[in-house]
């Protein structure tokens, strides 16, 4: 392969990165960042008992309730 | 997931306690090599099945996993420790099988101050957590038996643990948990609102005021449900017709169409001016066949003046008889001397007679023949010009044609009309449903205002603290709802577009290495595999599926490490991702592929280990050195053919080893080493 070439794939794979961080940069409004607050503590109790679970839906209430919905 | 360390004991080939250290980082590659029937294919095994129980198709004998005595017996135990670490955790798993007792047993710990905690009740159910069964088979497999993971039979549990793997099983559990919070919170606020109700029949008119207005939202999300139904079937079905009505070939057919009418048209044009130039010909054929009768005539008239004199013999008669009369016939004397003078008058006024009666006859008909002779030559030259002006445009329409023809492409008119119905029925059942949500919207609005006005009329009477209570849970269940509905719309574009960032990751990473000009698609159940220029599957060889296979897995890995690595997903946290740990995995793979392969695996994977045969090391070992952190070969023994040559050479660091040995002296077994003890 020349070195043009893979010098474009190189750049391809740049733009891809950048272009996909801008686009979820864009996305990411108050209620995207909530529900990653809230996916991310789901996914820190994935692997602990069901006894802790309420804690869990302590913590995912008091994110809904502390966000401000413009 | 990093693998530490796994150790195997009275496992298949494997006799003696047998360890491998996993390295991961800056070299991330452990190798392991080893010949057919070696035990490469066992180690695999032992990880895969400490982990979850179970063994990978391709492994024969799977219900004998104990290490065989040469007499047939086998060692009745066998043993596999697995040391990880996981979420900042350092794990050890155990499992072990005994001939006497049915089922293999599992053991989890936790390493904790330097203690191992054991993790109970159920440490099973948190392996599986860790690494789910489901998807154990897409980070440990053999490359040629990867097929069989996403063929038919395995599309759903495939799709699924791709969706595990990427984060969206804990965004769809995120999701769920907030929707049974939302009904937590209307309940509460139908129990305070029943408190505000004193007497029986407030309570009954609220109750069913409730009830209506319950059944009203469930009938408006049904009706908005469905409307979001509709609306994605008409966008696929559009987008489809998008893709099926090529505007271009369309524009050929039209144009194909509108030559062929044109070359009807000039064709019949053609034929009616030869009519019509038949008709002129046949209409002047008297003058014509006159014209030409007389142009003969006259040519033979004008030969005839030249010889159309009197006869000599009866020239020199006559002459002779008036010159023995002496006398003319004007009275004058004649003599001798008058004969030549004679001669020259008779030739004259026998050639004027002549010439006056045959040019008499020659010239009055034919000024006739000469005058439509001359019409019809400007009628018939009038033609003439007409039909090589249709010949020229006929010759042009049809190099048209064919220049059409060449772009031409078959358009499935009836699969097209087909679409265009679902899409004109789909849109009449939208604009039905939008008039029903139109309806439902304003009765519910009637029955809040109901409610209102039932809550309001006993408010002297009502708990100042239990409705501001209702207020806030009403603020709170909105955002709620607003919350339900970003991430289920968030979930629905993220799923779509993964299909579609894998299919371009994908393609950007073959396009260095793929030999043919085909490119990769992956649906939205994330089947994938190659199409043509048509954009219709096609068949490949010499390992480009299983080429495919391999880049598809390492690009699945690369998009969920970026996910791990930038927390780009928002909602889409990081899912699980193990180490790949690939047995042959370039099977029957073109040796030109197989850097290539590896390369992109490399890429993609902070922990990987290949077991690998000789052939398969000599085609990658320039491509993969520098990432290599740890080595080993499998040397094994066999006892039957007691001093036989050792063979199965491989060369490692310039030095040749011999990986089967025949010391009869010895048990059939094998054996792990290092190879910097080598």
């Amino acid at each position: 392969m020349s070195k043009n070439l893979e010098q474009e794939f190189a750049d391809a794979l740049a733009s891809l990165s950048a272009e996909e961080a801008q686009k979820v940069s864009l996305e990411m409004t108050a209620e995207h960042k909530a529900l990653g607050k809230i996916a991310a503590i789901v996914r820190k109790n994935f692997y602990t008992d069901s006894s802790r679970k309420s804690n869990v839906r302590q913590q995912i209430e008091e994110i809904v309730e502390g966000l401000e919905i413009k | 997931m990093i693998l530490d360390y796994m150790e195997v004991e009275g496992w298949r080939q494997f006799r003696d306690i047998t360890r491998i250290d996993f390295v991961s980082g800056e070299k991330p590659l452990t190798i392991v090599h080893g010949e057919n029937s070696g035990g490469k294919t066992a180690l695999l095994n032992a990880l895969y099945w400490c982990i979850t129980g179970d063994t990978t198709p391709r492994l024969d004998r799977t219900k004998n996993l104990f290490y065989h005595t040469p007499s047939g017996g086998d060692s009745g135990k066998c043993k596999v420790t697995l040391s990880f670490e996981h979420e900042g955790v350092d794990y050890h798993a155990i499992r072990t099988l005994e001939a006497k007792t049915k089922g293999s047993v599992f053991k989890l710990f936790a390493v904790k101050d330097g203690h191992l905690k054991p993790i109970e009740p159920s440490p099973e159910l948190t392996m599986d957590r860790i690494l789910p069964k489901g998807m154990a088979k897409y980070f440990f497999f053999d490359g040629e038996g990867f097929h069989r993971t996403k063929g038919k039979g395995n599309g759903s549990s495939f799709k699924d643990s791709i969706k595990t793997m990427l984060g969206f099983d804990f965004a769809e559990e995120a999701i769920d948990l907030l929707k049974q919070l939302r009904k937590a919170k209307k309940s509460e606020i139908e129990k305070h609102r029943s408190e505000l109700m004193e007497s029986e029949s407030e309570q009954k008119d609220y109750r069913e005021a409730i009830d209506t207005r319950d059944q009203i939202d469930d009938a408006l999300k049904k009706a908005q449900g469905e409307k979001r139904q509709f609306d994605d079937l008409i966008e696929q079905a559009e987008s489809k017709i998008k893709e099926l009505d090529d505007p271009e070939a369309k524009r050929a057919q039209v144009e194909l169409d509108r030559c062929k009418r044109e070359i009807k048209r000039l064709t019949g044009e053609e034929q009616e001016l030869v009519g019509q130039q038949n008709s002129l010909i046949s209409k002047h054929a008297v003058a014509l066949f006159g014209k030409k009768l007389f142009d003969l005539g006259g040519e033979i008239i004008d030969k005839h003046r030249e010889v159309g004199k009197l006869p000599a013999d009866y020239s020199d008669t006559f002459i002779r008889d008036l010159l023995d009369s002496k006398i003319c016939m004007c009275g004058r004397d004649l003599d001798e001397t008058h004969r030549e003078k004679l001669n020259s008058m008779i030739s004259k006024a026998t050639n004027r007679l002549i010439d006056r009666r045959l040019t008499k006859a020659h010239i009055d008909p034919i000024r006739e023949y000469e005058a439509a002779v001359k019409g019809f030559q400007t009628d018939y030259q009038s033609y003439l010009n007409q039909l090589s002006n249709v010949r020229d445009q006929l010759q042009e329409q049809l190099k048209l044609r064919d220049e059409w023809k060449g772009k031409q492409r078959d358009i499935d008119e009836e699969k097209l009309n087909s679409l265009r119905k679902r899409v004109d029925d789909a849109e009449a059942q939208v604009t039905q449903l939008v008039r029903d949500i139109a309806k439902y919207e304003l009765l519910l609005e009637e029955a809040r205002n109901r409610i209102g006005r039932l809550e309001s009329g006993n408010s002297s009477k009502r708990d100042e603290a239990v409705r501001n209570r209702i207020e806030v849970l009403n603020n709170v269940i909105a955002k709620y709802d607003r919350l339900i509905i970003v991430g289920d719309e968030f979930m629905k574009q993220r799923l779509a577009e993964t299909s579609m960032e894998l299919a371009r990751n994908i393609n950007i990473s073959l396009a260095k290495y793929l030999a043919v000009p085909h490119r990769a698609k992956v649906t939205a159940d994330y089947d994938y595999y190659f199409v043509g220029a048509d954009g219709k599957p096609t068949a490949t060889g010499g390992g480009a599926e299983l080429l495919l296979n391999l880049t598809f897995i390492a690009e699945l890995v690369r998009l969920a490490r970026r996910r791990v690595d930038s927390d780009a997903g928002g909602l889409l946290v990081p899912g699980t991702i193990a180490p790949l740990t690939i047995d042959a995995p370039f099977g029957e793979m073109d040796v030109h592929y197989q850097p290539a392969a590896a390369e992109i695996l490399l890429s993609a994977s902070n922990q990987i280990t290949f077991l690998l045969s000789s052939s398969h090391w000599r085609a990658i070992e320039a491509t993969i050195k520098g990432q290599m952190g740890k080595e080993y070969v499998i040397f094994a023994n066999n006892p039957d053919k007691p001093g036989a040559t050792p063979s199965h050479p491989i060369t490692i660091a310039g030095k040749e080893h011999h990986q089967r040995l025949y010391d009869g002296g010895d048990v059939e077994r094998s054996w792990l080493v290092d190879v910097e003890e080598l």
